[in-house]
């Protein structure tokens, strides 16, 4: 009898906590989200309307501010030199960490032990506190406003070896044991057998790297000088000072930088949150 | 002849066989050998040397140089080297700035450890439902997306967000029916309105470690609790929480190192239209910040190289400390 | 082609010796199969051989050549793996064809992969997997990959042959065809073969030269049906059969473990005077088991308890426990229309050329066959290398 009379309520409850969670998860993806939402707002308002007291978060589309910076600033330049940085830092450290995280794996020599060491132990190294020396070599190295400066630093990734190690290591030994039977070498077994079966590690290494390279500020804002090699994100702090207090130019300026980054990561983000959670059980392991 | 006795002759012939080519070819042998051991350590030192080398130049040699420059009078292109010893230690320490720096890292710091775990792990409870829920995916990726989004772009929208008149911030503080506040501009607010958009930008990241730690959690376990008839609360603190150690102390790890290396986020939002970055009076100059103007601004590299040191001994004691706390309080499987 | 010659081959991990002085010849073409309990050895041997493995001490011989330091790659052999090892992520042409690219020598490229193409080919059609070449492994039956293992193995045409356990990941009526299969293609392929196999029916059908592995050591080389019907040991005796030899003890007079309800002739009863101080075992296979009175010719009378019995079809499985003191098992194989059940008393004999005599203690033969200067069987294998050698 209770039990019956219960039974609707309890539904009720379930119900309502349900609603109250699904309200909660839409109301943080929106907090999220909002920001970038504002960049494309802003970009495309009308010249008064940014300046409206209440702001204004209609969409609208003045397409004016946008243009602008497209046609006034050299914003294909920093482009062309953020891709080429990236895309080169991405395959250069596919071809570090496969090879070097092959060798870890799969070959027994002396000192693979210290080897590993000195892999790990370089994410101990804080960075902010190197870059006064590292200034110092690219200087000595002659290496200072060059793209090589923006590239070679980066181009290997102890986060990359370790994965690619991991994912050798869990090859069946036979694989290679049938290649070298037939006469197959290291380099052309990592080439043919390893690394395509290695795919997903391929794929995490290369968004990740390419999305941290993508977002260098720092490094570039030190070893650059020239504008002519400069990438967008050192590109768009110059902005803020030419832009001043023109928030649609602002907008626009940013709005030109995420496109790209944002895009890659709609289409792709499945691999990369998984590559992500998995950086975090490679850590704990 | 008996059984035994053949056996042990044949065997006996055998082993002189066997003995006598081996003579006479071992020095082949072990040349041969050795030339195999040799060619396989290559092949090895090879695959390793290209991102040894790059470790090793970059970020190894600095490590040292680092040190080695701190205790000199050193410019990057005076060619007039002179060892000083503890002095630019001493001239530090002698410079309210800089304690003011380190206080102001400090505070940054020890605001976004507590602030970056308890919000992450709230919001990666609050998704966890939604995300195995289907196609939840778009959720995740909603908190994950400012992270991968070019911290100076995005700091930017920030400032415009932040700004006193027209800014988003203060409306949504006068919808709330509080008072207005200058942000960026007062010595009081600006930090804090760093902080937000440094929480906006690297939430994500920690919400997917949380994401990822939750859907380690065995079933089982929450499931005999909750036939075992614990409540929600109880069944958190008691199997959740513990059995999620290990990730949380890997966040306040995180965080912590990144909290106190933080530098685009703050280099844009108080630099820029503000004037120098670190602003206004010096509220947001934390120690990245001011060794960064040091050496780079003010061309004192051998102040910044020892600061620098500083940061780095800073670095390693709080990731010692923490490990050391994590031994006892971390639950390992 | 080649002949194989093992020389007191070691293998040794820190202080245990997994490989212990291996003896072993193996002629041009021949098909040795070595069989044994899982870690007695015998894959570690043929990593050894094959090039996998470094040799401890001792040698290897290909023709007259010794191979010890020789890669792998430069040993002219071809391997089976026990999961095959296809690469997931190639086509079946392109396994059997990885190998061979890397032959290339100088001159035509194109020439070289017209000759690649036609060796895969003509591959293919030896092992009727034409038409899956365009596949991948995961979309091929077990049979299939087993085909193409063995084809990949055979791509490059080498001296020495070798299998892994290749049917053991396969279910049981295929891995009876497969194993007609690979007699079909050594008959017409003869190339000099090692096989590693724990099952005994692989072993006993496919061999020419049956190798018994015991404990890192051989305990038996020679035909399979000299071993099956003179076993040198305890313990070839009892792993090869199936089921095993029966084994009973055979006391040296007041021993507390003698078969006292077994009534073996004079002539067998003394051979035990020559055992060591354990005694000696006797031995009777379950088929030469019959019934007391059926024949004229039987000896090595007993009586025994009926506890179980088994039909299978061909034959029944009888298990049973002698009456005696010390009531030890025993397995009989009889006629399927024989009426016998549970608690059923029945008298056995055996002829007397089928009952085995064992030291219990070394656990090697004892019984006239030696003792009439009979050769055992590896020293056949010795003085066959010993003309070789000279």
């Amino acid at each position: 009898m209770t039990f019956r009379k219960q039974w609707p309520k309890q539904i009720g409850r379930m119900r309502s906590f349900t609603l109250l969670r699904w309200a909660a998860v839409i109301i943080i993806a929106v907090l999220f989200a909002f920001p970038l939402y504002l960049v494309v707002v802003t970009a495309f308002q009308s010249h008064g309307g940014v300046f409206s007291i209440p702001p204004d978060f209609a969409p609208a589309f003045h397409a004016d501010a946008f243009m602008f910076v497209l046609e006034h600033t050299n914003w294909a330049r920093f482009m062309a030199n953020t891709v080429f940085v990236s895309g080169t830092t991405v395959v250069l450290v596919l071809a570090t960490s496969a090879l070097a995280g092959y060798a870890l794996a799969e070959l027994s020599f002396r000192g693979r032990g210290a080897f590993f060491f000195l892999v790990l132990a370089v994410i101990m190294l804080p960075a902010q506190a190197l870059l006064i020396p590292q200034y110092a070599i690219a200087l000595h190295l002659r290496l200072l406003n060059t793209y090589a400066i923006q590239i070679i630093p980066f181009a290997a990734s102890t986060f990359g070896i370790i994965l690619f190690r991991q994912f050798f290591k869990g090859l069946p030994r036979a694989y290679w044991e049938a290649a070298r039977l037939e006469g197959v070498g290291h380099l052309r077994y990592i080439w043919r057998v390893a690394l395509p079966l290695a795919r997903p590690a391929v794929v995490t290494v290369a968004l990740l790297t390419f999305i941290s390279a993508w977002n260098q500020f720092q490094w570039p804002l030190i070893m650059t000088s020239s504008t002519s090699i400069q990438p967008i994100e050192v590109a768009l702090s110059h902005y803020m000072q030419t832009f001043e207090a023109n928030w649609r130019k602002l907008a626009s300026a940013v709005l030109l930088a995420l496109t790209p980054v944002v895009i890659l990561f709609l289409l792709l983000q499945r691999h990369i949150v998984a590559g992500v959670a998995g950086r975090d059980s490679g850590v704990n392991a | 002849m008996s059984l035994l006795q053949e056996r042990a002759e044949l065997a006996g012939s055998a082993r002189q066989r066997r003995e006598r080519p081996t003579m006479t070819r071992s020095a082949q042998a072990r040349r041969a050998r050795r030339i195999r051991h040799l060619k396989d350590h290559l092949v090895a030192y090879g695959l390793l040397s290209p991102a040894l080398a790059v470790f090793v130049v970059f970020f190894y040699v600095p490590a040292a140089y680092l040190v080695y420059i701190s205790f000199f009078h050193w410019g990057v292109l005076s060619s007039s080297t002179s060892f000083v010893g503890l002095e630019n230690f001493r001239r530090l320490f002698a410079q309210p700035l800089f304690w003011h720096a380190l206080a102001t890292s400090g505070y940054y710091t020890l605001v976004m450890i507590p602030a970056t775990t308890l919000l992450a792990l709230g919001i990666s409870l609050v998704l966890k439902e939604a995300v195995t829920a289907r196609r939840g995916g778009v959720w995740r990726a909603a908190v994950f997306l400012p992270h991968v989004t070019p911290v100076v772009a995005t700091s930017i929208i920030w400032v415009w967000i932040f700004n006193p008149q027209f800014g988003l911030a203060n409306f949504v503080l006068e919808k709330l029916h509080l008072p207005a506040l200058g942000w960026l501009d007062t010595t009081q607010w600006a930090l804090p309105a760093v902080m937000i958009d440094s929480l906006w930008h690297s939430l994500g990241l920690y919400v997917i470690i949380f994401l990822a730690g939750l859907a380690n959690v065995p079933r089982e376990l929450v499931e005999v609790a909750r036939l075992d008839g614990a409540r929600r609360s109880r069944i958190f603190r008691r199997v959740i929480l513990p059995l999620l150690s290990p990730t949380t102390f890997f966040v306040v790890i995180l965080a912590t190192v990144n909290s106190w290396q933080a530098f685009s986020q703050i280099y844009t939002m108080t630099g820029g239209p503000h004037g120098g970055a670190g602003g206004p009076a010096f509220s947001t100059t934390t120690d990245a910040l001011l060794v960064y103007q040091t050496a780079f601004s003010f061309d004192h590299f051998s102040l910044a190289a020892a600061m620098a040191l500083v940061l780095f001994v800073i670095i390693l004691l709080l990731t010692v400390i923490q490990k050391w706390i994590s031994n006892k309080v971390v639950f390992y499987r | 082609m080649a002949r194989i010659e093992l020389r007191g081959l070691t293998k040794q991990f820190g202080e245990s010796r997994v490989v212990d002085e291996i003896d072993l010849m193996i002629d041009d073409g021949e098909f040795v199969v070595l069989l044994g309990p899982s870690g007695c050895g015998k894959t570690t041997t043929l990593r050894m051989i094959a090039g996998l493995e470094p040799i401890s001490s001792g040698e290897l011989v290909f023709d007259d050549k010794i191979m010890n330091d020789e890669p792998a790659e430069r040993r002219g052999v071809g391997m089976v793996f026990q999961n095959y090892a296809l690469y997931p992520h190639m086509t079946v042409a392109a396994n059997l064809s990885f190998g061979l690219a890397s032959r290339r020598g100088r001159g035509s490229r194109r020439v070289a992969r017209q000759k690649e193409r036609a060796r895969v080919q003509e591959i293919a059609r030896l092992l009727e997997i034409e038409h899956v070449l365009d596949r991948r492994p995961k979309e091929l039956s077990g049979g299939q990959r087993q085909r193409v293992a063995l084809g990949r193995a055979l791509a490059r045409d080498p001296d020495v042959f070798l299998l892994d356990e290749p049917l053991s990941n396969l279910d049981a009526s295929l891995r009876d065809k497969m194993r007609m299969e690979l007699a079909r293609l050594h008959a017409e392929l003869p190339i000099t073969t090692l096989y590693v196999t724990h099952d005994q029916g692989e072993a006993l059908t496919l061999a020419d030269q049956l190798v018994v592995m015991n404990g890192g050591k051989i305990a038996q080389a020679g035909s399979p049906r000299e071993i099956y019907a003179r076993p040198a040991d305890s313990f070839v005796a009892a792993f090869l059969g199936s089921p095993g030899m029966n084994l009973w003890p055979l006391g040296a007079g007041d021993n507390a473990t003698h078969q006292e309800g077994l009534r073996l002739p004079d002539k067998i009863a003394s051979l035990s005077a020559r055992a060591g101080r354990l005694g000696a075992t006797v031995g009777i296979r379950p088929e030469h088991l019959h019934i007391a009175g059926t024949r004229s010719d039987l000896v090595a009378h007993f009586t025994c308890r009926v506890q179980v019995v088994e039909n299978l079809g061909s034959h029944l499985l009888l298990h049973g426990a002698m009456i005696d003191q010390a009531r030890a098992d025993v397995v009989a194989k009889l006629e399927p229309q024989f009426d016998v059940g549970r608690g059923d008393t029945i008298s056995f004999g055996a002829r007397a050329e089928h009952v085995h005599v064992f030291d219990a203690e070394s656990g090697a033969r004892i019984d006239d066959a030696i003792h009439r200067g009979g050769t055992p069987l590896h020293s056949h294998y010795r003085r066959q290398r010993e003309a070789v050698i000279g």
